[in-house]
Formats: C-alpha cells, structure tokens, sequence
C-alpha cells in the first residue's frame, strides 16, 4: 500500500527558501543582539578598571592627607579643618602685617634726632601721645655755646637729610625757642615737632 | 528549528524579537547608570583630593612665615609671663633699667588673631640704652608697637639719665 503525503494547508507553509531565510534572520538578529551584550560588558568591564586605578591612586591620597591632618576617614572633614585652618593663618598674617605697616619705628627716630649733634646739645624732652600722628621734643644748647651752635632752620635740614628718619617722618618744624634755666644754666630751649608717616598705634 | 512556531503563537513571535533587543538596552542602561554614578563619585573624590596637596603647601607656607613673627602662646598667663621675661632681658641687655611694670591683658582674652596686650613700662636709662631698647623691641618680626613715650633728661650734660615711661602694644599668636 503506498503512502501518500499530502499538504493540506499548502497555502499557509513557507516556502523552504523563505524559511531558511527567516531562520538566519533570526539567527542574525540573536548573534548581534548577544555581541552588543557582550560589548557592553567590555565596555562596563573596561570602565570599572579605569574607575577602580582612579579610586586607588585617590585613595593613596586620601591616606597620605589623613596622615598629615587626621580625620577619622572623612576626607571631607578633614578638608574643611584644613581650609579653616588656613583661613585663621591668613588672617593671622593679614592682623601682623597690619600691626608692621602701622607701627612707628621709635628707636630709629630717636637716634636719628640724636645722632650728629654738637657734643654740648642734647634732647631733654621726648613726648609721643597714643593714637596721635605727632612726636615733639625738646633740644636744649647752653647759652654760652650758642654761638656757632645750629639753628633750628639748620637743625632741620641735618635731620632732615637722614633718610632713614624721613621714612618714618614726614616733616619736622620747629615750634617755639625761647630762654629758660635748667639746673640754674641758661639755656636755649628748642621745642620741635614731627608729623609721622604712620602714627602711634 | 521549527518556524511554525512563529506563525501558531503571534506573542512568541514578538519575544523573540523584543527580548534581546529589551535586554541589551536593560544591561546598557543599568550598566551606563553604574559606570555614571561611580564617575560622578570618583570626579568629586577626585577633585576633593586634588585639592589637598595644593591647600597643604600654602597652609604649609603660611604657618611658616607666621611662625616667624614669635612663639605661639594658649594662655594669658603664658603670655604675661613670655612679655615680661623678654622686656626684662631686652632692658638688662640695652642697659635700661625698668622701675616699674603693669601687664594688661586683652579685654576679649586670648580670642582673635593675634591677642594685644599692653605694657605699661616706667624706667630710666641713657638716650643710646632707650634707642638700643626699642629697636630690640621692634625687630622686623616683632609683633611690638610703641603706643605712647614720655621722657625727659633729669640732668644736664651731653649724655644726660632719662625717666622714661611708655606704654608697648605687644601681640602674641595663638596656638
């Protein structure tokens, strides 16, 4: 008896051709779907090495940091104490620079007044007053050795040469000079005023 | 592979389709989120710790040129006590000598910057020891400033005594 196998949905098989064509279809699309899988694991792969050589070199930082300032692990923390404490030594320098630039230097004044003057004069009085931008002195010559001894114009001008009292002084007049006793001697007294750059603190 | 199975179930027709293509766009996304996140994090670690080595040379720096403007005191009686042994060496060494002294101390206390005390200070000693005084007192990194200066010769002559009182503003660092 012969055996005959007959298609009754013909109409509704794919062709063979077609079929195969479908299936490497298929086929294809799972092999691309699977090397774009395994791209993105390259690619994550790739950028989790990358990430984790950063995160250890800034780790190595982070550990050479919480040698020097201490912060129980917080990098943060101890960013900040740092960043505070940096601020407290600027305003440190800010606050000395401050007290240096208005500071009057006293000592070179007064051995610039008293420098190069004629063995027989000398200075009696000194009178700076705080917060003021003014220093006066007293110069005393002995009447019997007036003659030949500066006057005050002249006085003026040798301090006024100086260099390192003129850095502190801006001008030096002289006020009053009058005929006075000290110690029962006729004197010559010369009274003087300096008008300072910075002024006493 | 049976292909029918294609044509009897439309939904299996679709999963296969969809699924792959869903599953790759899920492991990018999920990965791509990831791998942000993590840089995101790293970048502000990063940036956090390139900071340091910079901001420690310059707090470095600083220290070291505060430093050189004297020791640093915590206390008032620390500093009362450095203020006066180094007025009291200062003057023995310029040949002053200090009749009296009165320390005042800072109303707001150690607070602030850099604390000034005042330093009353009455004594006697020739022109050449004052001016030897003061500039021992006011070196370039010396935090002391002369406020106020009364002297006057108590004799005659060419290199006469003077009495002298003056009143220093005198700084110290905190610690």
């Amino acid at each position: 008896m012969s055996t005959f196998n007959i298609n009754l949905v013909a109409a509704d098989v794919l062709p063979r051709k077609r079929r195969a064509m479908l299936f490497w279809a298929i086929v294809s699309y799972l092999v691309v779907c699977g090397a774009l899988l395994v791209l993105i694991a390259y690619g994550t792969t790739r950028s989790f090495v990358r990430t984790a050589s950063e995160r250890d070199a800034i780790r190595r930082s982070e550990a050479e940091f919480e040698q020097l300032y201490p912060s129980g692990g917080n990098t943060e923390s101890g960013l900040r104490q740092l960043r505070e404490s940096l601020d407290r030594e600027c305003m440190r320098l800010t606050v000395i620079d401050g007290i240096l630039e208005k500071r009057t230097n006293v000592s070179v004044i007064l051995a610039a007044l008293s420098q190069g003057l004629p063995p027989d004069l000398y200075i009696l009085n000194v009178g700076l007053e705080e917060k003021k931008t003014t220093l006066t002195f007293d110069l005393v010559i002995p009447v019997g050795k007036s003659i030949g001894s500066p006057n005050a114009s002249e006085l003026i001008a040798h301090w006024t040469a100086k260099e390192s009292l003129m850095r502190e002084v801006s001008t030096i007049r002289s006020l009053v000079s009058e005929r006075q006793r000290i110690g029962g001697k006729p004197v010559f007294l010369l009274k003087f005023e300096c008008q300072l750059r910075k002024g006493s603190t | 592979m049976d292909l029918g199975v294609f044509r009897r179930n439309r939904l299996g027709v679709w999963l296969w389709i969809t699924a792959p293509l869903a599953a790759v766009l899920l492991v990018f996304a999920v990965s791509r989120y990831f791998c942000l996140r993590m840089e995101q994090k790293l970048l502000y670690r990063g940036s956090v710790t390139s900071l340091m080595p910079e901001m420690h040379r310059q707090h470095e720096a600083a220290q070291q040129i505060v430093d050189t403007f004297g020791e640093r005191v915590s206390e008032e009686a620390e500093a009362v006590r450095v203020l006066r042994s180094r007025l009291n060496d200062i003057a023995l060494r310029s040949g002053y000598v200090i009749n009296s002294l009165s320390v005042e101390a800072p109303p707001g206390g150690m607070a602030g910057a850099a604390p000034c005390f005042c330093a009353d200070v009455r004594g006697e000693g020739k022109l050449t020891s004052i001016v030897s005084l003061f500039e021992n007192l006011q070196t370039p990194t010396g935090l002391v400033a002369v406020a106020s200066l009364r002297m006057g010769a108590d004799q005659a002559g060419s290199e006469p005594l003077y009495k002298s009182h003056f009143v220093l503003h005198w700084s110290f660092l905190t610690e």
